[in-house]
């Protein structure tokens, strides 16, 4: 086809479409197209309401985007790399200790290195002949290098990448292979996020050229079923072809990658079912962003004037839109903390205490999912905090009535910080220090901690400063399902308390490093957010 | 003193694409390069060329295939086939049958003419 006659059908097409459109407001009558300004200006009313969370939000962007480019060097500074010798007779002279742990396989010494990588026959031939070629020495040794797998599957799935080096004797004939390998899963996480994010701003700058896109892609769906109903194959494949093309402008690589695979071979209803599917699947996936939700659905007005602007401005920094996108995926903390008011209100009831739960930054949009284990095991710090810390009115000399209990939401420049503070009564450090040794702790041990280190015995499963157990609290375990659950998180917990002024819980929740995308991931994480529950882990008493 | 020609190339490959890639960057560095598009076609540029010192030749092509070319040249004339990932057996024949050595396409430029510039010298 001509490239006018290709512009002409396109032009045939998009008539078509505003002529069915025009119809179908016809035919709804007037009440259609007061549905149709009532929906604009709900619209409007939703870009205003998005424009003032934008105005908000702004101030964060810059400690969002210090954040990810932090987050980016961490991985970075972690990645952890082996080192392989490879000689003459293609088998492992020597490795790094590092390299069991990357390959996930012991009894390296010896192994060829194919084996060692666990390649398939076909690849662990081209390995073959690609070392074969680099101790032959004939070509330019770059240029043998490069013949080098770079990629290869290690432990737990994660990607690893190679790069071989020579080591030439004195005579200048090649010794050894000298092979670099670098865990690379979270680096190519982090760009495939980047390669999505930058998908989504791309869409959501031509946000009702896909809508049309969508609706267009049903027409055609429909228009290619009817032609397979009636046994025309290539009237459907011309169908499905143009969908391929259209997928293409947007950049949705994936759907066209479907739709080239289905073209393969003859088309029948299902196929045309896996792509209309993934399309479905796609914009179900990032609804929360992009507002289409499917076909023939042009969805409202997401994202306000203002927000695209912002977007044009950062287009070109990864980090930032990643972080753009991150802040419009997230949910006031509120949705997770708002329980703790009515424990609050119960539990003053029945210690006869009359308490006020303050929450500071209750606004703060944060990744829900992330920082609700986290979230269910607030309760055992208000617990304690209105069972022990608190005092009874007449033992508040002085101090303000109702008690306050201050739970403070902070965003930092790796994650959050969530505080609980109280004006109760403190804890006695000597009395901890007597339980634990009740416990079994060596109190010579003991007797060379720090205070603060000494305060972080409260999270010890089983210690608690309590004669009695209460069904509220005092059975010592509330503290340590707190810390295990920080922990996991990758986080740490700062206790400060003063006797008579009471007590300060802080829980430092390192952001996950690469949010959604590395959780599907099977590879464990190395970045800093896991250093830092070891950390926390080893300070604490049962070591 | 430049005034010698380092040597005389020959490219072998169906693709126009890869033989202009492959010129420009030869006669850039100064190689003197002869152009065939297939097999047959390589065999007569070398009867024509006996001042080939190196082929650079492609594995698939109508016609005659590179292999059956590298069986066809003179021993001692230096062969560096060209080919595409995952074709490890053909490879293996190829050096079997005497070729120098393989690279996978796309190649580097300036890694080809080092390489070249290796095998002739």
């Amino acid at each position: 086809m001509t490239d006018w006659e290709a512009r002409a059908r396109a032009a045939e097409r998009t008539v078509a479409v505003l002529k069915r459109k025009v119809v179908e407001l016809y035919d709804g009558g007037g009440s259609a197209i007061l549905q149709t300004l009532a929906q604009v200006r709900a619209r409007e009313m939703e870009s205003a309401r998005r424009h003032e969370e934008l105005v908000r939000y702004n101030g964060r962007l810059e400690a969002e985007v210090a954040a990810r480019t932090h987050e980016l060097q961490t991985i970075l500074d972690n990645v952890v790399f082996g080192f392989l010798v490879v000689g003459p007779d293609l088998a492992i002279h020597g490795f790094t200790r590092s390299c069991v742990e990357l390959l996930g396989r012991d009894g390296l010494d010896g192994a060829e290195l194919g084996d060692a990588l666990g390649f398939p026959p076909e690849r662990r031939l081209g390995l073959e002949l690609a070392l074969v070629q680099i101790f032959d020495d004939a070509l330019a040794t770059d240029l043998a290098l490069a013949q080098l797998p770079r990629e290869a599957v290690g432990g737990a799935g994660r990607t690893l990448r190679l790069v071989g080096r020579v080591i030439r004797a004195p005579n200048n004939a090649i010794d050894y292979v000298l092979i670099t390998i670098t865990d690379a899963t979270e680096l190519q996480t982090a760009q495939r996020e980047n390669a999505h994010y930058q998908l989504l701003v791309r869409l959501l700058r031509q946000r009702e050229e896909l809508a049309m896109f969508v609706a267009d892609l049903g027409a055609l769906a429909r228009e290619a079923r009817g032609a397979l109903a009636r046994g025309e194959q290539l009237q459907a494949r011309r169908a499905v072809h143009t969908m391929k093309g259209n997928a293409g402008c947007f950049g949705l690589a994936a759907l066209v990658a479907l739709i080239h695979e289905v073209e393969e071979a003859p088309l029948d209803a299902a196929a045309i079912d896996r792509i209309e599917r993934a399309l479905a699947d796609f914009l179900h996936d990032n609804a929360d962003v992009l507002g289409v939700s499917g076909p023939g659905e042009a969805g409202g007005a997401w994202v306000s004037p203002g927000e695209l602007a912002e977007l044009e401005a950062i287009r070109g920094r990864p980090a930032a839109v990643a972080s753009w996108v991150r802040r419009a995926r997230r949910r006031p903390i509120q949705i997770l903390l708002a329980p703790l008011a009515e424990l609050t209100r119960q539990l003053g009831q029945r210690f006869d205490k009359r308490v006020e739960l303050v929450l500071e930054g209750g606004d703060l949009r944060v990744d829900v999912d992330a920082l609700a284990p986290i979230a269910r095991e607030l309760g055992h710090l208000v617990r304690n905090a209105i069972d022990h810390g608190i005092e009874p009115e007449a033992e508040r000399a002085g101090k303000p009535w109702p008690a306050r209990l201050v739970l403070r939401v902070a965003e930092t420049p790796v994650g959050h910080e969530l505080t609980l503070e109280d004006d109760g009564r403190g804890i006695d450090v000597d009395r901890v220090v007597e339980r634990a040794i009740a416990l079994g702790f060596d109190a010579g041990e003991l007797a060379t901690r720090t205070r603060a280190q000494l305060l972080q015995l409260v999270f010890v499963d089983g210690l608690t400063t309590r004669e009695t157990v209460t069904e509220v609290s005092g059975r010592g375990v509330g503290m340590s399902a707190l810390a295990a659950a920080v922990r996991r998180a990758g986080g740490e917990i700062a206790i400060e308390s003063r006797v008579g002024q009471g007590t300060r819980i802080q829980l430092r929740i390192a952001r996950p490093q690469l949010e959604r995308a590395s959780r599907a991931l099977t590879g464990p994480r190395r970045g800093r957010c896991s250093r830092r529950g070891d950390d926390a882990a080893r300070q604490g008493p049962h070591r | 003193m430049e005034t010698t020609l380092p040597g005389k190339v020959l490219i072998v490959d169906d693709s126009l694409l890869v033989r202009a890639q492959v010129v420009r960057a030869l006669t850039g560095a100064g190689f003197a390069v002869v152009e065939a598009n297939d097999g047959v076609d390589g065999l007569a540029k070398l009867s024509a060329n006996p001042d080939v010192g190196l082929v650079v030749c492609d594995v698939n092509m109508p016609r005659m295939s590179g292999l059956e070319l590298l069986e066809r040249t003179p021993a001692g004339l230096a062969v560096l086939m060209l080919t595409t990932e995952g074709h490890s057996e053909l490879i293996q024949r190829a050096r079997a049958l005497g070729a120098k050595g393989w690279i996978t396409k796309p190649f580097d430029a300036d890694l080809l003419v080092a390489t070249v510039r290796k095998l002739l010298g």
